[in-house]
């Protein structure tokens, strides 16, 4: 009997152990292949739809239209009340059209060796920073939609409640949340068609462009170069990783412009780092536009601004941690 | 009939509205304010019932919305108006250096009476430093930012979403930051 007694508590205490681990990976799998399903749709499916945008107690309505054939992705996403404005999505190419300004600015988006698939998969590893679990079954912009939650682990990312049709695997609301489970932005579908043909024609702008004039840099003259120049970061929130270094050369006789940008695969911070120069005023301290978080400070005589989709604690301490170690050999 | 128009409206909002009888109920809906109330009412309920309020919101949006539209300059006359949207002020200066990596920047023009030739950026910015005054800045977004501090950072946001929309799970809707924000404000 008493020989019995430890082993029977030690079994009960594995089988517990197990039994709760396995509940947790189990929704966790479950969400995060919701997740990979959702972001793949957003790509590839044809939809039309009206939706909300909420943030610091403002609401915004946009009009989105996304078409995937055989020419690739196009998308045209425009805003519905307040000055109009249009962004266009033509594969790699953007295209936003701001009457504001009479101005049309034309980017080439996407970096593709930053992500060469194109697409992101939720990795296993995101499960260190992130809890994944489906929530529950909800309706959204009257489809049934399944509740999937990101919760983050720390105080240095933001989490996701994410609403996701359950016929289409298309995304229909998003709530980005703070560490209290508060929103700190909210996009939301007010009603969305899906799957069906989009006409060419509701792909183009609706804002007459005309007497705006077009400047577009020569593509075959890129002007953003991988820099292995002396900045780096030497403390980061655990997980995050640098995803690349460029050095922008400007197109005015201005001073280089160093980008660092990090990310743990789902939360991205970028560093900018400039030369000083007088009078020109830059951020110092914390400033924030819905989810942004800006923080900027000077490190050796230069301008450090970090900005990014994570809270304030994230850019602070990466703004505190930017380093220079000045390159004691040219390479041959 | 009032009971029939309110089956309607909710049909309408759970998409089970036959297609022919859209135009004559959205007719109604447009001249008829109490009917507009119902409708926001109904909307209101159904958020709630989801669980999809904002901690606070506007319960006179619509009409603020229309107000605002009516003292809106910039809709009547907007080739006219060179203030405004300022992301685009980093084109006048540095700010802009940071999108320029992945942005052909483009376009402003005061006055708005040439057509729009295609220009190469380098020589355009090379010969004519652009009028800082162009997009003077009004109000601010940032949080306790100087207007050309904000602008500095519009810029440097414009730049961050490019990389950031890859890994992030909102996809084109990460571009609603952009896009969404309106300038006038």
């Amino acid at each position: 009997m008493n020989v019995v007694r430890p082993f029977v508590v030690i079994l009960l205490l594995v089988s517990t152990g197990v039994v709760a681990a396995s509940d947790e990976t189990d929704t966790s799998d479950s969400a995060r292949q919701w997740l990979d399903r959702m972001s793949h749709a957003i790509k590839t499916l044809n939809y039309e739809g009206t939706f909300v945008y909420i943030h610091d107690n403002q609401l915004e309505a946009m009009h989105i239209i996304h078409s995937h054939n055989e020419h690739g992705e196009q998308e045209r996403l425009l805003s519905l009340a307040g000055s109009p404005r249009e962004i266009i999505r033509d594969n790699d190419l953007l295209t936003c059209i701001l009457p504001d300004a009479s101005a049309v600015v034309v980017e080439k988006s996407r970096p593709k060796e930053y992500l060469p698939t194109g697409l992101h998969k939720i990795t296993q590893s995101l499960k260190q920073y992130y809890r994944f679990s489906v929530i529950g079954d909800d309706r959204m912009a009257g489809r049934d939609a399944k509740i999937i939650q990101v919760q983050p682990r720390d105080p240095y990312r933001y989490g996701y409640g994410l609403w996701i049709d359950r016929q289409t695997d298309m995304l229909l609301k998003s709530d980005l949340l703070d560490e209290a489970g508060d929103a700190v932005e909210q996009v939301m579908f007010t009603n969305i068609s899906i799957g069906e043909d989009i006409d060419s024609s509701q792909l183009k702008p609706t804002i007459d462009a005309n007497g705006f004039k077009w400047f577009r840099e020569d593509k075959t003259n890129d002007r953003a170069k991988e820099s292995k120049s002396g900045w780096y970061v030497d403390k980061l929130p655990d997980g995050f990783k640098m995803g690349m270094k460029k050095k922008h050369a400007m197109p005015m006789d201005e001073m280089p412009l160093e980008h660092l940008m990090y990310t743990d695969g789902l939360s991205s911070v970028s560093v900018f780092i400039e030369k000083i120069e007088k009078g020109k005023p830059m951020l110092e301290g914390l400033s924030n536009m819905g989810a942004v978080n800006a923080y900027g400070t000077e490190v050796d005589g230069h301008h450090v601004t970090v900005v990014g989709e994570v809270p304030k604690s994230a850019v602070k301490m990466i703004g505190d941690h930017v380093r220079y170690k000045p390159q004691t050999q040219t390479r041959p | 009939m009032k009971d029939k128009l309110h089956e309607q409206l909710s049909a309408l909002m759970d998409g089970e509205l036959p297609d022919q009888e859209h135009e004559l109920l959205i007719r109604r809906l447009k001249s008829d304010t109490n009917f507009q109330a119902t409708w926001s009412r109904y909307h209101l309920i159904g958020d709630a019932m989801r669980n999809g309020l904002p901690n606070r919101m506007d319960t006179h949006l619509a009409e603020h919305i229309t107000q605002k539209i009516e003292r809106e300059p910039a809709l009547h006359q907007v080739a006219k108006r060179v203030h405004g949207f300022r992301f685009l002020k980093p084109a006048a200066g540095v700010a802009v250096a940071a999108s320029v990596a992945v942005m052909a920047l483009i376009a402003v023009q005061q006055g708005g009476n040439q057509q729009g030739p295609v220009e190469t950026l380098a020589p355009r910015l090379a010969q004519a430093p652009v009028n800082n005054n162009l997009y003077r800045v009004s109000g601010t977004r940032w949080n306790q930012a100087a207007p050309e501090v904000e602008t500095h950072l519009n810029g440097y946001l414009v730049n961050h979403s490019e990389y950031s929309s890859n890994t992030n799970l909102q996809g084109m809707l990460n571009y609603a930051r952009i896009a969404g924000y309106d300038s006038a404000r």
